[in-house]
């Protein structure tokens, strides 16, 4: 009498399986990283500056009532600070620190795209060649011909090097 | 009427009281209430069915409880109930 | 774990609670009818729960400790000191016990060994007393009867909301002796068809027969016991009372359940009733305290709307809706100040635990304190009170261990033999203030700064200032024990309690006199979650000082210009207080707007200094939001808040602040 029948809807979508990836534009290069990190992507709010930090940490924004802190992955990976135009993103990515989850926002310069990758396509990282340091890059993605650089979140929002402050005062 | 969960409890004692509405509306002679798998049971049922004895006997419908199992005669005995309800177990 | 189980746990903990502070009193003051009653309760209670529950090692031990205790009670057994300890044994047993049954571990090897052991000693000291008995006595024994009782029940419409089930508790009951009848009362039942199945219509008379007394059987019904009627009859008495009156009367006593009888003969019964007021009913309502973040949160986000409100008055100048909006902020406000209540505690009960810890370290080192607790009524957000309580603990212990010299030196020097150790809280602005202060032989500033340089703390030829020399006990490695003993331990101590109390956003410092004694002053923040703070800008960011730190604010001009110039120092009435410029502290880009600059003098503890700010904004009451863990080392910021516009201010750590400060003009 109060046992439950449940119908199984089983509408089956055809697409390519797999995990999914955001492709984004740094200054003119395109860069990957794991969709599954990502909790949202939003047009670049007002940053509040936060005295001391290193150049790439840029401060803090408000993420509908949360603080998050914000990254300029370009000035971190590359030379140079990020310009902004209409299509600066601020990607909210989510990494794990002292067991807490931390969100924090990567500014990039523009979404590309988001596309599946099987995991068998994932490309060992060349030695050479490469737009940034290998340090920061996990695998590269075969797109259209081309190889993009996937970026290692751990690696590209690493807490506690990025935590560490430049006393101007010595 | 058969119930199929191991505890009737006040979380359906709502459910309950709706179900036993229904078999009093349908003015068969008899109603009986099948508890093979119903092992446990608290006071607000065990109210619940008191309640539906006194209708039943306003209305002359016979009612029975059936395969009633020793836990559930057992809590019936302990709220003294177990004479006011006729129990069987078959 | 189930809600009846967390209850049982909760009940459990505060009964052990009571015991202790009993047996605790017991110690210091000499033991009465009152502690002695608390603790037998305690064990009582305990065992009573558990049986319904069926966790028989609690049943099996408090059983034997219930008897002891019931000894204690007829005199049989004196209360002294030894036995004060085994009672202090047997409470932290049970709790073992306790945690084990809830966790539903099986107990391990050495809590069974102990099992073992208090109760061959306990059951000692029953044989011990039965056998002193001299034939007198043993007949004022009270032999319990095999006694008829009546229990009259009836069941408030509340009852089954307190999610307990009657019959669960009946069962337990027939555990306890022989159930003659339980007769259900169906008069007030309604048929099916009007029934509310949520409302008991029940009530019961039930027979029962048991060698128990009828603080047992009232006990039996305490779960439940503001959702019944309840009266507990002795069939014997009442019957020899109520001989001469007719069955009909009897019958109707019978039905005025929970009534007073105003028979005089039934006095002895009723005696019991003001004993049984003494039993706790758990002042808990366990909330989960995430819940409570989310209500504080919830309200932040409608005062910003509300702000938003406020801000579409100014443009569109809305009259009519600039009333509701300020009504909408009284009650904001006023419902903030609730819920943050919610979160508020005495400090009290927990500064109770500690009394067990001064005595059993002044037991072990042989020394004889006087432990006074003040201000308990103080009330701290519950989070701050659960992370302050171990730096106590280990401040407490350090006062009795290398404080307080033994009796008989005391003696020598003059002191009475007894030790005094203060604990004490109270509310300074904006802040909590606790202080643990011992009258024992006192630090030396010389014997610290000695033992610094010996340890390579300070460099031998390091100046400092008294306050800087005190806070070298907070070092890593300092200790000033000549010997390391096992209570306070190697010196790892001190830094550790104030690496804690500062991850509170609070501070410590000792104020130390040789032959007189020690002080520790440990100053917290109210609540880690809201402040009403004082808004202002500093270049093209706003800041946020907390409003109580806040004592003055005055405007920038010329006079305090020329004082200021390299001084890093101005000059307020005639007080040289230090000074910063946030500006360029923080490099902040210059703001052009801002014409005129303004000083806002803080105050923490007996500190003041002024910080050289731009645009004032006023109060603002504000959310405390985590920076996160990106930004642990941002210099003298606490958090962030934000503001109803949607922008950010950052929260300045006053006492962050004072010592970079300090740092700076080193």
């Amino acid at each position: 009498m109060f046992s439950q029948i449940f119908v199984d809807d089983e509408d089956d979508m055809a697409i390519k399986e797999g995990p999914q990836y955001l492709l984004f534009y740094l200054q003119s290069n395109l860069f990957a990283l794991r969709g599954e990190l990502i909790s949202e992507i939003v047009e670049l709010p007002d940053i509040t500056k936060v005295p001391w930090m290193q150049p790439c940490v840029k401060g803090i924004c408000n993420i509908r009532g949360a603080i998050v802190g914000v990254l300029d992955i370009s000035a971190r990976l590359m030379q140079g600070e990020f310009v902004q135009t209409e299509q600066t993103s601020l990607i909210i990515v989510s990494t794990l620190y002292d067991g807490l989850i931390q969100k924090i926002g990567l500014i990039i310069d523009k979404v590309y795209e988001v596309e599946v990758f099987e995991a068998h396509e994932l490309q060992l990282v060349p030695n050479f060649g490469l737009p940034v340091k290998s340090y920061y890059i996990e695998a590269m993605l075969p797109y259209k011909g081309d190889f993009i650089p996937l970026l290692s979140l751990d690696k590209l929002a690493d807490l506690e090097f990025l935590s560490q402050r430049e006393n101007p005062h010595g | 009427m058969i119930f199929e969960t191991d505890s009737l409890k006040i979380e359906q004692v709502e459910e309950v009281k709706s179900q036993l509405l229904a078999a009093l509306e349908n003015e068969a002679p008899m109603i009986t209430l099948d508890l093979l798998y119903v092992n446990k049971v608290d006071l607000c049922i065990i109210q619940l069915f008191l309640a539906l004895q006194k209708s039943t006997q306003k209305k002359n419908i016979q009612l029975t409880l059936k395969n009633c199992s020793e836990s559930f005669i057992n809590t019936l005995s302990l709220s003294g109930c177990s004479d006011l309800l006729k129990c069987s177990h078959e | 774990m189930s809600e009846e189980l967390d209850y049982f746990h909760e009940d459990a903990k505060e009964q052990l609670q009571m015991m202790e502070s009993a047996l605790l009193d017991a110690m210091d003051k000499g033991s009465n009818t009152e502690y002695i009653g608390t603790i037998f309760r305690a064990m009582h209670t305990i065992k009573g729960v558990a049986g319904m529950f069926s966790f028989d090692a609690i049943i099996s031990f408090t059983h034997i400790a219930e008897n002891l205790m019931d000894s204690v009670r007829n005199g049989k057994i004196v209360l002294g000191e030894n036995l004060l300890m085994l009672l202090l044994e047997c409470k932290d047993h049970v709790n073992e016990l306790v945690n084990c049954a809830v966790e539903s571990t099986d107990l391990p090897p050495q809590t069974l060994e102990k099992d073992k052991l208090l109760k061959s000693t306990i059951n000692a000291y029953l044989n011990n007393s039965q056998a002193h008995l001299t034939p007198k006595e043993s007949q004022n024994i009270e032999t319990p009867n095999t006694n008829l009782w009546h229990i009259s029940l009836a069941l408030k419409d509340s009852f089954f909301d307190s999610g307990m089930d009657l019959i669960s508790i009946i069962a337990f009951l027939k555990r306890l002796g022989t159930l003659h009848k339980v007769h259900p009362l169906l008069e007030k039942l309604p048929t099916l068809e009007t029934i509310d199945p949520y409302k008991p219509y029940l009530s019961f008379e039930i027979e029962f027969e048991g060698d128990v007394t009828k603080e047992t059987l009232v006990e039996v019904f305490e779960f439940v016991e503001d959702d019944i009627e309840l009266e507990v009859f002795s069939v014997k008495e009442f019957l020899n009372t109520q001989e001469e009156k007719s069955i009909e009367e009897v019958q109707q006593i019978e039905v005025s359940v929970a009534q007073p009888v105003e028979s005089p003969k039934i006095e002895p019964l009723k005696q019991e009733l003001p004993d049984k007021k003494v039993t706790p009913v758990s002042q808990f309502l366990r909330v989960d305290s995430s819940k409570i973040d989310i209500l504080i949160d919830t309200i932040s986000e409608m005062v910003i709307a509300n702000a938003k409100i406020n801000r579409y008055v100014e443009e569109n100048s809305a009259v009519e809706l600039e009333e509701i909006s300020i009504e909408l902020s009284t009650l904001l406000e006023g419902l903030r100040n609730n819920v943050m209540n919610i979160r508020m505690v005495p400090v009290g009960e927990s500064f109770e635990k500690f009394r067990r810890v001064v005595n059993d370290v002044a037991y072990r080192l042989g020394k004889k304190i006087n432990f006074v607790i003040k201000g308990g009524e103080t009330e701290l957000d519950k989070t701050v009170i659960e992370k302050i309580a171990d730096p106590l603990l280990h401040m407490l212990r350090n006062s009795v261990d290398h404080g307080i010299e033994l009796p008989q030196k005391r003696v020598e020097q003059g002191k009475s033999e007894y030790g005094n150790v203060e604990l004490r809280a109270y509310p300074e602005s904006g802040s909590i203030v606790i202080e643990i202060e011992d009258d024992g032989k006192g630090l030396g500033l010389d014997a610290i700064l000695a033992k610094a340089k010996a340890k390579g703390i300070i460099t031998p030829t390091q100046q400092l200032s008294d306050a800087e020399a005190y806070k070298l006990i907070f070092e890593p490695g300092f200790s000033t024990a000549e010997v390391v003993s096992d209570i306070s331990g190697r010196g790892v101590g001190m830094d550790v309690v104030r690496k804690n109390i500062e991850a509170l956003k609070g501070d410590v410092e000792l104020q130390s006199y040789v032959g007189k004694g020690s002080c520790f002053t440990i100053r917290l923040p109210l609540t880690l979650a809201i402040i009403d703070g004082f808004l202002f800008q500093v270049g093209k960011t706003n800041y946020i000082i907390p409003l109580d730190m806040v004592s003055e604010v005055i405007e920038y001009t010329q006079q305090y210009h020329v004082s200021m110039k390299d001084s890093k120092v101005f000059n307020l009435r005639g007080t040289l207080l230090p000074f910063l410029d946030v500006r360029s502290y923080y490099q902040e880009m210059s703001c052009q707007v801002c014409e005129r600059q303004n000083i806002i003098v803080v105050k923490y503890g007996r500190h003041k200094m002024g910080l050289l700010v731009d645009e004032l904004l006023g109060e603002y009451q504000t959310v405390i939001k985590p920076l996160g863990k990106l930004f642990v080392n941002a210099p003298a910021l606490y958090g962030a808040s934000i503001l109803g516009s949607g922008e950010i201010a950052l929260i300045f750590d006053i006492p962050a602040l004072f010592e970079m400060v300090n740092i700076i003009r080193e």
